[in-house]
């Protein structure tokens, strides 16, 4: 009731100084406040625990893969590891290339002296 | 300089939100028209308005009450309205390729049959006009004085010539009979 008699008082001085909207919504005044008794943040239980869980869920699964994917198993032996390193894994010539047996293509020869 | 609406303030400050709805009872309507002034569509006057209350309740703690409330809260509703043109420029640049339709408002016009949820403010206009002319002069005179000069009521009773009580008196009698009036077009309760 008391509302509504400011209401009024508002809307007659708003006329009187001629500083009225042509048309104005009936639940101006109530959306603004439902706007501001909206709390910013909800924070209640549910979503503590479900931030909570998401971030062990996100810890979990980081280690899981840096534990399986990113590093390299260590195998441990007993014994002393005599086995020589397979290295260099690709095979490779260490030979001259001869001209004569590229006779005719020697433009096509990588070596200098077929040049 | 003492302000009409300091005590709801500081009530509102000591944490009794609720108090704020009179605030904005008292001035939604000449927040909105400000606001239609820059924004020239009735919806978006509307959503500034809301903006500014919004910005002046957040910031309140910061009144100083050096100022009334009104003219703080109308520099609040004025740059909300100036932010709300310049976005409004910035949507239109980027959609110059577009024919700009839907962008094109009907310049604040309503249809001609008034919506049940709005005010048709210009109906009680209307009618206050006439009723306010039929007033007699000592009444008429409190309310101009009051309610269109915002005098305080002992300058009233200096220009008038009347002890407060009076002027008191006949200003509620005088706004007796215009809420009359605007009650039946405003009658939504």
């Amino acid at each position: 009731m008391m509302n509504n008699k400011t209401k009024l008082i508002g809307f007659l001085k708003a006329i009187l100084k001629n500083e009225y909207p042509l048309y104005m919504s009936k639940d101006f005044s109530s959306r603004v406040m439902e706007k501001i008794n909206k709390p910013v943040h909800s924070y209640n239980i549910f979503s503590y625990g479900l931030r909570i869980a998401s971030a062990v869920t996100f810890a979990v699964v980081t280690l899981f893969v840096m534990d399986n994917a990113l590093t390299d198993k260590i195998q441990y032996s007993k014994s002393n590891i005599d086995q020589e390193i397979l290295s260099p894994t690709r095979n490779v010539a260490n030979q001259m290339e001869k001209c004569e047996h590229i006779e005719g293509n020697a433009q096509s020869s990588d070596s200098l002296e077929c040049k | 300089m003492q302000d009409d609406d300091k005590e709801i303030l500081d009530e509102i400050l000591n944490g009794n939100v609720s108090k704020y709805e009179i605030i904005i009872h008292k001035y939604q309507a000449r927040v909105i028209s400000l606001c239609f002034k820059y924004t020239k569509s009735y919806p978006d006057a509307e959503d500034v308005a809301q903006e500014a209350f919004l910005k002046a309740f957040n910031s309140l703690d910061k009144f100083r009450f050096e100022s009334k409330f009104y003219s703080w809260l109308h520099r609040i509703a004025i740059n909300c309205s100036l932010n709300y043109i310049n976005s409004k420029e910035k949507v239109k640049e980027k959609e110059t390729i577009s024919d700009n339709f839907g962008l094109i408002d009907n310049g604040g016009e309503i249809s001609a049959e008034t919506p049940y949820n709005v005010y048709n403010m210009q109906i009680m206009a209307e009618n206050i006009e006439s009723a306010y002319n039929t007033l007699p002069e000592d009444l008429k005179l409190m309310v101009k004085l009051r309610d269109i000069d915002d005098l305080s009521y002992d300058e009233m009773s200096r220009i008038a010539k009347l002890p407060i009580g009076t002027i008191k008196s006949k200003l509620h009698r005088a706004r007796d009979i215009l809420i009359k009036v605007l009650g039946k077009y405003a009658d939504d309760e």
